[in-house]
């Protein structure tokens, strides 16, 4: 899962950065709101957590555009002022949920995971598909109650198939949500990674549909 | 048209009594001069008549008879008339002997001064036959007769001065009433001057009440030349103000940007102070900055309010920003989680400034959505000069001493609040500013139930 930061606070954004790399995404932080909403525009992230406060361009100008342009990314925004006019402007401008600072990192990265769920169309914070159940609160996967160990990487992947599931997802889209932007893209490296989660999830649950990518189904539908 | 106000301090007022005494002295003091031009015009001219009628009388003396006679009647026919309000008498000195004009008729003149009668011409008020008051010219002439002896003659003329006196009447009473006209039309005049110059202040009024009301920022610049250094003072006041809580607001706004950004960068290190095991320093820093954050809201949101008079008047749709508020909760998780129930039917509009009717709502919607179990009502009444919003969550909701607490009408936390105590607080401050009111009782749902009263 790639995340967009649009922070001009030096340390604010690395520590935004930090926690949500802790929970498993991928970070992108730009302190620039011109350069930020370019980002937005133009690149896929899953979700982007915007300060309003931002001296060059302010924050709700930058929603504003993005939701102009159809760009469809759930935004978060950050704001010092907790008063309810500019909260509901901020909602009114398309943002997704608001954070009022200061606010703890547990707080911020509980938010962002569900605004990643309900943009997905998965509102229980447990996302099922079979038997494989992926908790993206404790970012575990287990398969019939048994937890089962995987690296940072290869949760990613699961994670981001099964917040898609029902629906294939190409090798592209994989690369560009699964590694930086400085990653060289290997076509392998998203083949051995898929093979080497497959044999620790179980040999139907990860599906390859050639010619088009991967896909978890729920069998039941 | 609006009535007009007449206190003792009213400008009009003060104007109109100094132009209508202004009126009325110079009336006045016009009457008297020209009520006295014209009887000096009048007596002069009568003093003129009675000099050639004199004249004429000697004329016509002839100083060969012993008894005065008149070589032919005066042209006058009021002489020929009895009491004809113009009589002459010749007196012979040496003989006593008399005549006199047949408007005399059986009166003569007997003048108890003698020193009347000399060489000189003596204009003096005398008794008439008519006994009124009459002017006569008074001389005794010294005539030659033809044998050249002398005949010394007292010659008498005077004339009535009732017609004099009657004109001068007259004349004062047709004066009186032009001037009294004069007065009303002046005073009149004046009023609708005055009211014309102080029009301009209307418009001025005008202008400060929009400014007060917030629909203007400044005056306009139409206003008349001569009042223009007071609305370019106003002008100049009111960026002067306007720059000021600007620049106040922009300082708190930045001072409480800059301690929120440095509690956020706080609250991360509590974190990593948490997770190397020091539970108990962790707690107290959350704490500390926690409470911090409270004050720095408080103040900040109170800073944010505006304060309105009477006169400010608001038609905010109550429906459309409640809406706002439970979309703006539906998009956090908890908010998510909730069934929300409103039943708000037709339009209401309230007497409250949007953004601080957002406030308000905002605070105790977001309230109940803490603290409630999984589902929120929402229903509203209209009351004669207010309507009644009420909020209930069922949640536990308060025990009868936290209740007695919130619902104290007026109450103001202390300036230091902490924690959830602070958006009740501004609420508190809103409904207060507002003449509204806020009560919080045990809900039949289960939670607490508040009830907002919102002037209509």
């Amino acid at each position: 899962m790639r995340a967009l930061i649009i922070e001009n606070d030096k340390k604010i954004g690395a520590s935004i950065s930090t926690a949500l790399e802790l929970a498993g995404f991928l970070t992108v932080l730009e302190k620039d709101g011109e350069e930020g909403w370019f980002l937005g525009s133009s690149e896929p992230f899953d979700v982007i957590i915007l300060d309003l406060g931002l001296p060059t361009l302010d924050g709700l100008t930058i929603l504003k555009r993005w939701r102009k342009e159809n760009c469809i990314t759930p935004v978060l925004i950050l704001t010092a002022r907790g008063n309810w006019d500019e909260r509901v402007e901020g909602i009114d401008s398309g943002a997704d949920d608001y954070l009022v600072k200061p606010y703890r990192s547990e707080e911020l990265v509980a938010r962002v995971r569900s605004l990643v769920r309900r943009s997905t169309g998965n509102a229980a914070p447990n996302i099922v598909v079979n038997d494989i159940v992926l908790d993206t609160r404790q970012m575990r996967v287990s398969r019939d109650g048994q937890p089962i160990p995987l690296t940072p990487q290869e949760y990613r992947l699961v994670s981001y198939l099964m917040h898609n599931n029902n629906r294939v997802v190409d090798q592209m889209e994989l690369t560009e949500h699964l590694y930086s932007q400085d990653f060289e893209r290997d076509s392998n490296s998203i083949e051995v990674l898929v093979g080497r989660t497959r044999r620790k999830l179980g040999k139907n649950s990860i599906k390859t549909r050639r010619g088009f990518g991967y896909i978890m189904e729920d069998e039941n539908d | 048209m609006k009535p007009v106000s007449l206190r003792p301090n009213s400008l009009r007022l003060r104007l109109f009594a100094a132009s209508a005494t202004s009126i009325i002295i110079a009336l006045v003091i016009a009457g008297f001069v020209i009520s006295s031009l014209f009887a000096s015009h009048i007596e002069s001219s009568l003093k003129s008549n009675l000099s050639n009628q004199f004249d004429r009388l000697i004329a016509q003396i002839d100083p060969e008879i012993d008894i005065p006679t008149l070589k032919a009647p005066l042209a006058d026919p009021r002489f020929q008339v009895p009491y004809g309000d113009i009589y002459w008498q010749i007196t012979n000195v040496k003989t006593n002997a008399r005549s006199r004009s047949r408007s005399m008729w059986d009166q003569e003149f007997n003048l108890e001064d003698k020193t009347l009668f000399d060489r000189k011409l003596n204009i003096a008020n005398i008794i008439d036959p008519e006994g009124t008051l009459a002017i006569a010219f008074i001389q005794r002439l010294q005539f030659e007769k033809k044998d050249g002896s002398f005949r010394e003659l007292d010659i008498i003329l005077a004339e009535d001065l009732n017609n004099f006196y009657k004109a001068t009447k007259e004349f004062r009473f047709d004066l009186l009433r032009a001037l009294a006209i004069l007065a009303v039309a002046l005073s009149l005049a004046a009023w609708v001057q005055i009211t014309l110059g102080l029009a301009p202040l209307s418009k001025i009024k005008q202008d400060i009440s929009a400014i007060r009301t917030g629909s203007k920022n400044r005056m306009n610049d139409n206003h008349p030349p001569e009042v223009m250094p007071l609305i370019n003072e106003v002008n100049e006041l009111l960026d002067t103000q306007d720059k000021s809580i600007s620049f106040a607001r922009t300082r708190a706004s930045n001072l409480a940007h800059g301690l929120k950004t440095a509690l956020t960068v706080l609250n991360s290190e509590i974190e990593n102070i948490r997770k190397s095991g020091n539970q108990q320093s962790a707690e107290i820093i959350a704490q500390n900055t926690n409470d911090m954050s409270a004050i720095i809201d408080h103040q900040l949101r109170l800073s944010r309010l505006k304060t309105r008079s009477k006169a400010d008047h608001f038609a905010t749709p109550l429906l459309k920003n409640l809406n706002r508020v439970v979309n703006t909760l539906k998009k956090t998780p908890r908010g998510a989680e909730i069934g929300w129930h409103i039943d708000i039917s037709g339009k209401i509009e309230v007497n409250l400034d949007e953004p601080d009717l957002l406030e308000l709502i905002g605070i105790i919607i977001e309230n109940a959505t803490q603290w409630a179990n999984s589902n929120i009502y929402i229903n509203a009444n209209t009351a004669q000069k207010h309507i009644n919003l009420i909020i209930e969550d069922d949640g536990k909701g308060l025990s009868e001493k936290q209740l007695n607490l919130l619902g104290k009408r007026g109450l103001r936390l202390d300036s230091k609040g902490s924690g959830t105590g602070i958006g009740i607080s501004i609420a508190n401050e809103i409904v207060i500013m507002n003449s509204g009111e806020l009560n919080f009782a045990k809900s039949s749902k289960g939670g607490l139930r508040v009830l907002i009263q919102i002037p209509i």
